[in-house]
Formats: C-alpha cells, sequence, structure tokens
C-alpha cells in the first residue's frame, strides 16, 4: 500500500528542489575520467598496501588452522554434511584459549599501578598523545583489570602518515547511531560446520544488490556476497550466500551464512517471527544455536562495537582524501576496547569479519586476525582479543598492511590517566 | 545507439559527450546526498570512471551512472557514519536566494533516506519503482519517506501555494 501525496506539495517540491539544485554553482566539467587513470584503486595484490596474500596457505596465518576439513561430528543430520560439504570449517568460535599469565613481578607493578590509579580516582577520559603517539604511555599491557574496567589503549607507534583522528567514549551517544543501527546475532553448531547471521538495520535502508526475488509476500533480494552492499560483513574467501527483505519501513533483515545456501536462507526467512527489531527463527536448523550477539553497532560505522558496552573506541588515519577524516579514500584503524563479559560481542565480530581464521599470538596471548576486502574493494585486518577478563580488544583496519596493523597492536598500552 | 568497444573513437566521444552532459546534474545530484560540493564532484568523478570502465556491460549508461553515484554517495556517508561529526563543516552552498537557502538548510537537516528520495523523485523525476530499486526498498517505504519529507518541507513549500 503506497501512502498518498499531495499533488500541491508534490508540485511545489518539484518547482522547490529544481530552483534550489540548479542554483548550485557547478564548474565546467573537467576531463573525462579514463578507466586507465586511477591505478591507485586497483585490485592489483602487488599494490602498494598489500605485503600479505589472505589466502595464501604459507602465509603466518593459516585461515584453516587446526580444524581440517573434515566430517562433521553431530550425527545424522543431512542439513550439517550439506554445510560441511559446501564449505568444511564456517566457524570457529570457540572460547578463547587462557591467556599465558604475565610473570608474578610484572602482575605485582600492575597492581600497584591499579592501586594508585584507583586512589587517584583516575577519571576515563583521557586525551590522545598530541603529537600522534609518540611518547610511549608504558608498554606493560595491563592485565589486572577487572571485568568492568575497560582500559583504553592507545599506540606507543603508529605507521608512517597516520595521526590521530578521533577519540570516543562508549556507549555511543545517540547521535552517534542517527545513520541507522544494526544488530547482528550468530548461530552456529558445535563441529562449526553450520553458520547463520541474522543482521537487523534499523532507520537505514541497507541498499542490497543481489536478484529481486520475493520474501514473506513482498519485495526481497538475495545474492552472494559480492553482491551485498555495505551490511558490515566484508567478502571472505568462499563468500556468503545471503536474502534481505524490509520488514516495515525503517527496519531491514538479512540473513546471511556461509554455509546454507540460499534457499535454506530463504525458507528461514519465511517462516521467521519478527518483533520490531528482533527476529526469532522458530525453524533453525537442528544443531544451530545463538553463539555471539553484536547489539547496537552504529551502521556503517568503520568498526565492529557494540554501541551499548562500556569502552573506547578511537580513530587514526593517514590524510590522502581532499576530505579528511574517515572516507573510503583514507587508510584508517581504529582501535576499540569493550566490555563483553561472555565474549557473544567478539564472536560475533570473528563471525563477521572470517569465521575461519585461526588464532596468532600477540600481547602475551592469542588473537584473531583476519585480512578481508569490502565490497568497495577496501581491504581490511581485524585483530580480535581478549585484553582482560571480561574485555575484548579490537583493532580494524583499511588500506593498511597487515605487517604495520600487527605492530600497532603490539605497541598498544593503556593510557596512563 | 551506444557505441561498442569494435568502435573505439565512437565510444570515447560517447563517453566525453556522457560526461558534458550529465557532469553538472550529477554533481548536484551528489551535492544534495552528501551535502558537500567537494565531495560531490570526487563521487561523480569516480562514478563516471565506473562507467567508462564498464561501457561494454551496459544498456543505459545515464542509468547506471546515476545508480553508481547514488551507491557511492550512501556508502560515503556511512563510511563517514561515526567520524563525520568530528570534522571541519563542509563548505556552505553558494546559494544567494534566501528563500532557497532556507530550502537548502531544511533539506540538509533531512535524514538521509528522506532527502535522496525527495531528491530522486522531485529533481531526478525518478518513477517511485526506480528510486526503490535505487534505495534498497519497497515501493511503499518510499511513499511514507517522500510523505515525511514533503511534511518537513511543507513550511518552505507553502509559500510556494
Amino acid at each position: 500500500m503506497t501512502t498518498d501525496l499531495d499533488p500541491r506539495l508534490e508540485d511545489a517540491a518539484r518547482r522547490r528542489l529544481t530552483r534550489l539544485l540548479d542554483a548550485i554553482d557547478v564548474g565546467p566539467a573537467p576531463v573525462t575520467p579514463r578507466a586507465t587513470a586511477d591505478p591507485a584503486r586497483s585490485i592489483d595484490p602487488s599494490g602498494p598496501f598489500d605485503p600479505f596474500d589472505p589466502i595464501d596457505p604459507s602465509g603466518p596465518i593459516d585461515p584453516f588452522g587446526a580444524s581440517a576439513p573434515g566430517v562433521p561430528s553431530e550425527p545424522g543430520d543431512a542439513t550439517v554434511a550439506a554445510g560441511a560439504a559446501r564449505h568444511p570449517t564456517v566457524l570457529d568460535l570457540g572460547t578463547f584459549p587462557a591467556r599465558r599469565r604475565a610473570p608474578l613481578r610484572r602482575r605485582a607493578v600492575v597492581g600497584v599501578a591499579a592501586a594508585v590509579a584507583f586512589v587517584l580516582g583516575v577519571a576515563a577520559a583521557v586525551a590522545l598523545q598530541p603529537d600522534g603517539g609518540g611518547t610511549p604511555p608504558g608498554r606493560e599491557p595491563d592485565t589486572s583489570v577487572d571485568a568492568g574496567d575497560v582500559p583504553r589503549l592507545v599506540p606507543d607507534r603508529l605507521p608512517e602518515g597516520i595521526e590521530p583522528f578521533e577519540a570516543a567514549e562508549l556507549p555511543l551517544p545517540a547521535d552517534r547511531l542517527d545513520y541507522g543501527r544494526t544488530d547482528v546475532t550468530v548461530y552456529a553448531d558445535t563441529a562449526g560446520t553450520l553458520d547463520l547471521g541474522v543482521i537487523v538495520v534499523a532507520d537505514e535502508t541497507v541498499g542490497m544488490g543481489g536478484t529481486e526475488t520475493t520474501v514473506r509476500g513482498g519485495p526481497g533480494r538475495t545474492g552472494t556476497s559480492s553482491e551485498a552492499n555495505d551490511i558490515g560483513i566484508p567478502e571472505v574467501p568462499g563468500g556468503f550466500e545471503w536474502v534481505s527483505w524490509s520488514e516495515s519501513v525503517d527496519v531491514e533483515v538479512t540473513l546471511a551464512s556461509r554455509s546454507l545456501p540460499a534457499e535454506d536462507l530463504a525458507a528461514l526467512a519465511e517462516s521467521a517471527e519478527v518483533d520490531g527489531t528482533t527476529v526469532r527463527l522458530p525453524d533453525l536448523p537442528a544443531g544451530l544455536t545463538e553463539q555471539g550477539v553484536l547489539e547496537g553497532m552504529p551502521f556503517g560505522g568503520a568498526s565492529y562495537v557494540p554501541g551499548a558496552a562500556d569502552g573506547w573506541y578511537d580513530t587514526y588515519y593517514r590524510p590522502i582524501s581532499p576530505t579528511p577524516g574517515v572516507t573510503l579514500e583514507n587508510p584508517m584503524a581504529q582501535v576499540a576496547t569493550f566490555h563483553d563479559p561472555d565474549g557473544r560481542a567478539a564472536a560475533a565480530i570473528r563471525w563477521m569479519v572470517d569465521a575461519r581464521f585461526a588464532p596468532l599470538p600477540v600481547r602475551d596471548g592469542d588473537a584473531w586476525v583476519a585480512e578481508t576486502s569490502t565490497v568497495d574493494d577496501q581491504r581490511t585486518v581485524t585483530v580480535v582479543w581478549e585484553e582482560a577478563p571480561g574485555v575484548i580488544a579490537v583493532v580494524q583496519a583499511a588500506e593498511i598492511g597487515i605487517d604495520e596493523v600487527l605492530d600497532l597492536v603490539e605497541g598498544l598500552a593503556p593510557a596512563a590517566g | 545507439m551506444k557505441p561498442s568497444m569494435g568502435d573505439a573513437g565512437g565510444e570515447a566521444d560517447a563517453v566525453d559527450e556522457l560526461f558534458r552532459a550529465r557532469w553538472g546534474p550529477s554533481v548536484r545530484l551528489a551535492t544534495a546526498l552528501t551535502g558537500d560540493p567537494s565531495v560531490a564532484e570526487e563521487l561523480v568523478q569516480e562514478a563516471f570512471l565506473e562507467v567508462s570502465r564498464r561501457w561494454e556491460e551496459v544498456d543505459n549508461p545515464a542509468g547506471f551512472l546515476r545508480t553508481v553515484l547514488v551507491n557511492r554517495c550512501r556508502n560515503h556517508r556511512r563510511r563517514l557514519g561515526v567520524g563525520r561529526r568530528h570534522q571541519p563543516p563542509p563548505p556552505r552552498l553558494t546559494v544567494e536566494d534566501p528563500d532557497l537557502d532556507e530550502t537548502w538548510q531544511l533539506l540538509a537537516a533531512l535524514p538521509e533516506r528522506r532527502r535522496a528520495a525527495l531528491v530522486l523523485r522531485y529533481y531526478e523525476d525518478l518513477p517511485i519503482a526506480d528510486i526503490a530499486a535505487l534505495l534498497g526498498c519497497r515501493p511503499g517505504a518510499v511513499a511514507s519517506l517522500l510523505h515525511r519529507g514533503l511534511a518537513d518541507l511543507r513550511k518552505v513549500l507553502s509559500d510556494d501555494d
């Protein structure tokens, strides 16, 4: 059903907008851009920002890790077997391995430091290093914080040309979410052979590509990862399939999976029960249980953070584009730490960036590292680790090489109060 | 008829012709969608580049150009999402007429989708079905966006009655 529009208002809007936009001063057209005139946008892997081949099995990160392709351990489930056949190891959302404990001497020092900080009542807000991060704020990572006490991590060095752009505190204020918000719920089976992501975007339209289809009696779209628009899931080796529909004017729902085919997703969509931004799936395939939830992620935000959690969210960038700040052209890195006591937000993030990536030792523990590319051909590196019990850290970088990103991660330390 | 790869000179001329004809309207459209004329020019250049890359595959270059441009404008705003509020304000538009300036202020303050629907409908003269395809939503949603957008602009539009 469409809403009736007032013809007089429509005519007035046509006249007024035409006058307004035609009054915008536009200079003469410059030289016609040619496809060969923009080599910087090429995705040639020999380009300046690609020191690491993400699918090279001999590289430092094995995308399949220890979970070699094999027969699913859950018996008697044809769906599981089909999923395994499609994509052998789609998910590894297990809990983080226990962190290596710091030596007693360091723990004592850190404990004293924490006590001093407590006595002084250190304020949470800390300015970024004004010289671009040049002064080391202390190299020892503080692993002694309580779950509810989220450290803010600042780098003691930045990749060449990268400078601080913005510091923000979580939870995000409401005006940071006025471009829409995204909730992501991830389901998986214990064997790691099946996965399903439910992505709900509110107050914004997704504008998915793909092909038209009918979902829940109305128009919907379906496609593969390379046909998805900016729903926050980058394109990864193997890709994913998705089905999307508008549940209402302000709510769009996407079901995405790296193991379930589009027809299964369509069937799940048909039986979904949607109430506002809450989606219930009564016909989930056997064995799938909820593994991760990321709520209130700012739609279009360049990094993955739960908008309502306590934490920090700092942005660094390399100014290349005439437009300052976070643009598609400017390489950037974002460092977030947030309270995630059950690891559910971290699990959702790990599914989003690439469920198959393997742990890599960084910062005295194991981190999860993924290198992916978005539908905009941006190469991104995401590093996720447990900085302290109940505190997750995420570094996400675009168009910055993985070596530089890992170097930045190693140089992070809690900001001094 | 659209020149093909086999007619390289003709294709180049056609791209040039499209560029000359659509540069101004495209920059104006992108300015309305992003609020920033300098960003608009950058995005229009990128959109033209995409059109010239895929000239062989595209039946309707002008329509494809608009689709690419609208998507780039939307993606640009999304990427700005969190950070944009801490950037310097974009350059003000050169709109001397106070009435038009008031219209611009109201238009620029609208939520992105509402503004896009209004501009695509009443400046680009696109049918609702095409706008729905561009914005990736149902036609009913576009009608709702237009309804709310017209209500937002009612203050200035009523002067035209």
